[in-house]
């Protein structure tokens, strides 16, 4: 089994719960095929790891480019999820962007913390102008809960 | 997103109906924005999700009313949502409720006669 899903949305809050709710129907999807019945802590990770990737792509857009989508992929496999986020936001190094000090409790900059906390791996490169942020996510056993 | 508003013994209590994300956070950020420093409680029984935005705006609530002297208490959160607040370790920074009579309870507790 192996599906392949792309959105192409505008780079509007307005399309957040789109974007959000797809990487939650992906994650169901996956989980699905092979037979799990409870597949809320797998579905809420990809749901969360969508919706702060895009919230990301919209608030980081320059106002000045050209009229551009985001693109989001879903590589859909039995028990697995492959989640591609393109955007032509300017560059951003992972690794360049801080944690938050979480004994703080800072207002903001919980995102990408979580996207990283959620998702088993999460990487980000530079190809023709864009951003492509792979995400992926494996369903392990105590995902089933 | 909608938010309904009542006050119970004094409290005011909040309830935001449908998704905390980057585009509803902004108002609630704004209605916490608008108490005068008093004691709240966010009943939480009709929001199904809620991402580093939503958290953003209760900590930046909970930071402002805590300087003024007030507090905010947490009711009837999501499995969903108390994931944020866990894996952010915000969880520490809100006393969470099963319902929101007892989260008022804890602001004004009834006296015995």
């Amino acid at each position: 089994m192996k599906e392949r899903v792309t959105l192409e949305l505008p780079p509007d809050l307005h399309f957040l719960r789109l974007a959000a709710m797809a990487g939650a129907e992906a994650a169901r999807y996956a989980a699905s095929a092979i037979g799990m019945q409870r597949q809320d802590v797998f579905t809420h990770a990809v749901e969360l790891a969508v919706s702060e990737v895009f919230t990301n792509a919209v608030k980081h857009r320059r106002a000045a480019t050209p009229a551009w989508h985001v693109m989001i992929h879903f590589g859909i496999n039995a028990g697995d999820l492959e989640v591609i986020v393109k955007d032509r936001n300017p560059h951003f190094d992972l690794d360049s962007v801080p944690s938050p000090d979480v004994d703080a409790f800072p207002e903001d900059g919980y995102g990408l913390y979580l996207v990283k906390q959620v998702m088993d791996t999460v990487t980000v490169r530079r190809e023709a102008q864009c951003n492509i942020v792979t995400m992926t996510k494996t369903i392990r056993p105590e995902d089933a809960t | 997103m909608q938010i309904d508003q009542q006050v119970m013994k004094n409290i005011f209590v909040f309830m935001p109906r449908g998704r905390l994300d980057a585009a509803s956070a902004p108002l609630l950020r704004e209605r916490l924005a608008a108490g005068d420093g008093g004691n709240m409680v966010l009943d939480f029984s009709a929001v199904d999700f809620m991402d580093s935005s939503g958290l953003g705006a209760l900590v930046a609530g909970a930071r402002r009313l805590r300087a003024q002297h007030g507090d905010i208490k947490l009711a009837c959160i999501a499995d969903t949502v108390r994931r944020v607040l866990e894996l952010t370790r915000a969880d520490r920074l809100f006393d969470i409720y099963d319902d929101p009579e007892a989260a008022i309870s804890r602001f004004a507790p009834e006296k015995s006669v």
